[in-house]
């Protein structure tokens, strides 16, 4: 007992000294003369030449917008982890990138926890920005009402495409723009097979038979393809069912790889095949033909469908105990409506990085490979130049399909979990469980669904289920 | 009464006089103990709150609500409870054991052979598993376990044997992650037990071999017993550890597959899987907290035990 | 003296060592062991020997289709792993010396028996063991209360001292340093500083050399502190680098939503496995000297100069 309350004595004292630290910052600096200086932390590996295009940016943002920036670039594989113990421990910083498939600094959880600041009231106050985006990634974006980033205008819905191989699609004469369903793509399947002896479709573990549907707790929500507006578990719905069936019935005919649970992305490279799939953007046919060193042609297996998640796949937020709001507001509308800037943090610095070709087209320079970063950290894809190869009416392309992408019901809608975050915590276990397995026709799926189900049920879905139906319920008479 | 608590601060000068020197050499530990381990031990109480941030760390601290036992309830809220603890204390006790019993003999045994030169070099390469990460090891294991190109699966078609699916078979885990276990710890414990062999007063063995004891007499009736403090202080050590497992053995190991969920299943896995996406450090505390609280209360008890047999052997 | 002992060394030779049958049982069970060790490390060293094509097509090999160095020079093209293994080196060597000094002074003054604060510093050092304040307790430490960001002292003081280390040394000590021998010490006038250094220190080296091993192979697999307290890559140590490329890869493969801009770049599996070799074979060179501290324990003990 002596000893707890010694331990205990020991820890008010380091209470005290963090409250002293704490409260002996001095307050911002008020001088409006004097340009603002904002920290901007954003994900990527971090690139040889971002100090060089950082001080041009600076050269170009100062006299113009009397602000100046860092640009802090942590590497994929820990920028979560390192921005979480940022945002729970309180630290200052003025911007960063935080999005829907972070975990720790994930966009909307760390929003309602109150990492970053509601900037409602400057978005609607600034016309110019709030009419440059697409509405419906501003309404992805809310939460409770209340915005708290800038998503990137890039492509709007997470839809997964079939990659196909462009050889073999050429060869076998194969209609692959019409093909959509499973079973549309068997006799092809099986023909390669035949003719190619090899395993014509490369699956791997993060495959999940996509239906249209926005998941919004675990596997529960809206099925875009059924009743819009009644919650329901992506896994009982009978369009998943009848896919992980046939896939067990592929797998099982030698049309998918048997290794399927265990192998990543990454892994097509050297294999032989015929299609795969991944989530991308309709312009990235080239990116994909250089990660998979193939020529591949692609279509959507899906319609395209604008969720919460997909609408937030790249935002910038502004840190919520920043000392400058305003400023690092005003950084960030420039980088959203300022072409100039946009293309600078994208491509780097003209002459070094990129020469112009034309009135908005770009040729790489050699220098280009010490500065490529993913343009979402940023911004606005459409103030882009167009790069060397790429068609001039991408931009046009893009907005087009952001704009005839369905959205689905519950975009604008966030669940607040806090009732019910055990089971959420045990469904999560559960879905792991049978996630990888089932999706990649490693198991039987008759017997692994009605465990599956046996098992969520009493992980406590039901109550997940009912809370999130009478939430979402709420929001919709308010919202009509 | 002020006479009392005059004589009680005269006492406390007086031995703190006496004990000056002393303290002196334990004062820089004394300060590094409380900066790096007591001061950020507030951190704890978070899993008492409904952490919501506002301000700094402190300031959101104090304006979070309290939650109770709230954000311990997700522990037990699994239907599935039972075997995470249970998981998570089997594998314990087996390693526990296993990673006192296997280190002893091979110290015994490389201090025991002729050849020094590769009683050396036996040491050191006992050592190096223990520098491969698990991802590495994952990637080792996954080599000779690969249902397609695995090197096992290669030797059993060999035999004409039909190749085993390891990661959907359970029943192989249990003795797979106790093998990668043992296998990449033995070096660790290993060198205590050498470093302790070496300190051994050498008296008590010229003695012995004056009385014509054997090797094999001399080590069960000398090492052994002058061992037991080393023996019990890891016991007592690795007993605070009883609810704590390497995430990377249990999740990276078995390439996190659902298929082996009922053996790789622990409380740190449950705690992962259950909680990265929702980023709450008031639950994820809580989970620690737990097993703090467990591996305290059995420390606890496991020195109270040794302590009546022989207190000098206790830990504290 | 010396003399005499090696005689009566010699002459009790054949009990101070097993049966000539059961060393050679033992060697061959230990070389097995030692084999199921390396092999491996031998594995993985092959690989980082392969050529990364070869890897891709045919899997992991003992017998590989194709050597290659490309792996290793691409891994030292780039000047980052000699700034690495620099930066490894002063945190390791300087940590190690800080936390042995910290650590045999505290782990003393508990072996102590006559020492009155005993009881109470032993449970103040067995409660870190078992209750941390996490990730988020220390970084707020070590940030905003030290402020220690950017420095290389976030990456050396909080990991010099252990519980656990501690307690095997104060177990030593009380194993080796008869009590006796201190109070006669005392006796005679030696003040503390001198009955630790004069006496004590020199009787435990077995002990000292294993938390100084401990110590430094914590140092050189620690990169969670530098993935939390250093911005900007600053100070980047080996493990660090390694620990990058792996959560790199990993993540970019899991996630492939992220949108495929970067991962032309991802080190390939054999850059990966060359840097564990590169990483993992200093410690293996400065193991023997620590290792002759503990070698030679019992049988040669009789017959030691």
């Amino acid at each position: 007992m002596k000893l707890v309350k010694k331990a205990l004595g020991i820890v008010a004292i380091g209470m005290a000294a963090l409250a002293l630290t704490a409260c002996g910052k001095g307050s911002a600096n008020n001088d409006s003369s004097k340009p603002v200086h904002l920290t901007w932390y954003i994900d990527g590996t971090p690139q040889k030449d971002l100090k060089k295009v950082n001080k041009a940016v600076n050269k170009y943002i100062e006299p113009k917008y009397n602000v100046t920036v860092t640009l802090n670039q942590i590497d994929w594989g820990e920028y979560d982890q390192k921005m979480g113990t940022l945002a729970n421990s309180g630290q200052k910083y003025d911007l960063a990138f935080s999005c829907s498939w972070l975990q720790s600094y994930n966009y909307l959880n760390n929003a309602r926890k109150g990492s970053f600041l509601d900037i409602t009231k400057y978005v609607d106050d600034s016309s110019k920005l709030k009419g440059a985006i697409n509405k419906n990634f501003w309404k992805g974006a809310t939460i409770d009402g209340k915005l708290y980033g800038v998503p990137a205008q890039k492509e709007i819905s997470a839809t997964e495409f079939f990659v196909w191989n462009k050889a073999l699609v050429d060869k076998y004469n194969i209609p692959y723009k019409k093909i959509q369903t499973y079973a549309q793509l068997e006799p092809w399947l099986k023909e390669v097979k035949e003719k190619e002896g090899i395993t014509p479709w490369f699956v791997n573990e993060s495959y999940s038979n996509p239906t249209e549907f926005d998941q919004l707790a675990v596997t529960d929500g809206f099925d875009l393809e059924g009743n819009k507006n009644k919650v329901i578990d992506r896994y009982d719905t009978k369009k998943f069912q009848s896919k992980v069936k046939t896939m067990r019935d592929f797998v099982k005919k030698g049309y998918v790889n048997k290794d399927a649970s265990l192998v990543t992305a990454n892994d097509v490279v050297g294999r032989k095949w015929l299609v795969s799939s991944t989530q991308m953007s309709p312009l990235d046919t080239a990116t994909i033909k250089d990660t998979w060193k193939t020529d591949v042609v692609v279509s959507p297996m899906t319609d395209s469908v604008v969720t919460n998640s997909s609408a937030t796949g790249g935002t910038t937020v502004i840190g919520a105990n920043t000392d400058h709001p305003k400023e690092a507001f005003k950084l960030l509308k420039a980088v959203n409506t300022d072409p100039k800037l946009m293309n600078m943090l994208a491509y780097g610095i003209e002459g070094v990085h990129y020469k112009k070709t034309g009135k908005d087209t770009i040729k790489w320079m050699s220098a280009h490979e010490r500065y490529t970063v993913p343009f979402y950290m940023f911004g606005n894809y459409f103030n882009l130049y167009h790069q060397d190869g790429a068609s001039a009416d991408e931009w046009k392309i893009l907005k087009k399909y952001n704009e005839d992408a369905k959205a689905s019901p519950a975009l604008g809608f966030s669940f607040d979990t806090s009732k019910v975050t055990s089971q959420i915590a045990a469904m999560q276990n559960v879905d792991s469980e049978f996630k990888k397995t089932l999706n990649t026709g490693s198991v039987d799926p008759e017997t692994a669904l009605a465990n599956r189900d046996k098992k969520m049920k009493a992980a406590g879905s039901e109550k997940v289920i009912n809370e999130l139906q009478s939430q979402y319920n709420k929001w919709k008479k308010s919202n009509k | 009464m002020v006479n009392q608590k005059n004589k009680k601060k005269t006492n406390f000068r007086e031995t703190f006089k006496k004990n000056r020197p002393l303290f002196i050499l334990s004062l820089p530990g004394i300060i590094w103990f409380a900066i790096f381990s007591y001061l950020p031990m507030f951190a704890i109480l978070v899993a008492f709150k409904h952490f919501k941030l506002n301000g700094n760390f402190i300031h959101s601290f104090i304006t979070s609500d309290w939650a109770g036992f709230d954000n311990f309830k997700f522990l037990f809220s699994s239907g599935d409870a039972a075997l995470i603890i249970r998981n998570t204390l089997l594998y314990n006790i087996v390693f526990i054991i296993l990673n006192i019993v296997i280190p002893l003999i091979v110290a015994l045994a490389i201090n025991e052979i002729f050849n020094k030169q590769l009683s050396k070099l036996y040491q050191s390469v006992l050592f190096i598993p223990y520098f491969l990460s698990m991802v590495v090891v994952s990637y080792v294991v996954f080599a000779f376990l690969d249902p397609t190109s695995g090197f096992f699966n290669a030797v059993l078609s060999m035999f004409g044997h039909k190749p085993i699916q390891f990661y959907m078979e359970p029943k192989y885990w249990p003795f797979i992650l106790t093998t990668v276990q043992v296998w990449k710890n033995i070096g660790y414990n290993m060198i205590i037990f050498l470093a302790a062999i070496c300190g051994l007063d050498k008296s008590y063995y010229e003695a012995a071999m004056l009385d014509g004891a054997s090797k094999w007499q001399q080590t069960k009736s000398i090492t052994l017993p002058m061992l037991t403090p080393v023996l019990v202080m890891l016991l007592i050590m690795a007993v605070g550890g009883i609810f704590r497992t390497d995430f990377g053995l249990f999740y990276q190991v078995p390439k996190n597959s659902g298929a082996l969920i009922s053996v790789t299943q622990t409380i740190d896995t449950y705690i992962y899987r259950g909680l990265t996406s929702m980023g709450d450090i008031g639950l994820s505390s809580a989970g620690g907290l737990l097993q703090s609280v467990v591996g305290f209360v059995l420390v606890v008890i496991t020195n109270g035990i040794v302590k009546k047999y022989d207190r000098s052997q206790s830990l504290f | 003296m010396k003399d005499e002992k090696k005689t009566l060394g010699e002459s009790l030779n054949r009990f101070g060592r097993v049966t000539p049958k059961s060393n050679r049982i033992l060697t061959i069970l230990l070389g097995i062991l030692s084999f199921l060790s390396v092999v491996p490390f031998i594995l993985v060293a092959i690989i980082s020997f392969s050529s990364s094509m070869s890897i891709k097509k045919y899997g992991y090999s003992f017998f590989p289709k194709q050597w290659s160095l490309e792996a290793y020079q691409t891994v030292f093209a780039d000047g980052q792993i000699f700034k690495s293994f620099g930066y490894s080196l002063v945190i390791t060597v300087i940590g190690t010396i800080i936390g042995v000094f910290l650590m045999s002074t505290y782990a003393y003054t508990l072996s102590r028996k006559t020492y009155a604060y005993r009881g109470f510093l032993n449970k103040f050092s067995v409660m870190p063991m078992l209750f941390s304040g996490g990730m988020i307790g220390s970084y707020i430490v070590v940030i905003n209360i030290l402020q220690l960001r950017n420095s290389i002292w976030s990456l050396i003081l909080p990991l010099c001292m252990s519980t656990f280390s501690i307690m095997v040394l104060r177990t030593f000590y009380q194993m080796s340093v008869p009590d006796a021998l201190i109070e006669s010490a005392y006796i005679d006038g030696a003040s503390e500083w001198q009955i630790y250094f004069k006496i004590i220190l020199p009787l435990s080296l077995p002990g000292l050399a294993t938390i100084a091993l401990f110590l430094t192979l914590g140092y050189w697999n620690d990169w969670l502190s530098a993935l939390l307290y250093i911005d900007d890559n600053k100070i980047v140590p080996l493990q660090y680098l390694l620990i990058k490329m792996q959560n790199n890869v990993e993540f970019l493969s899991t996630n492939t939503s992220v949108g495929v801009a970067q991962t032309g770049n991802l080190p390939t599996e054999t850059i990966r496995m060359a840097v564990v070799v590169v990483s993992t074979l200093p410690v293996l060179i400065a193991y023997p000297f620590f290792q002759k501290y503990f070698i030679g324990g019992l049988t040669v003990g009789a017959v030691k100069e």
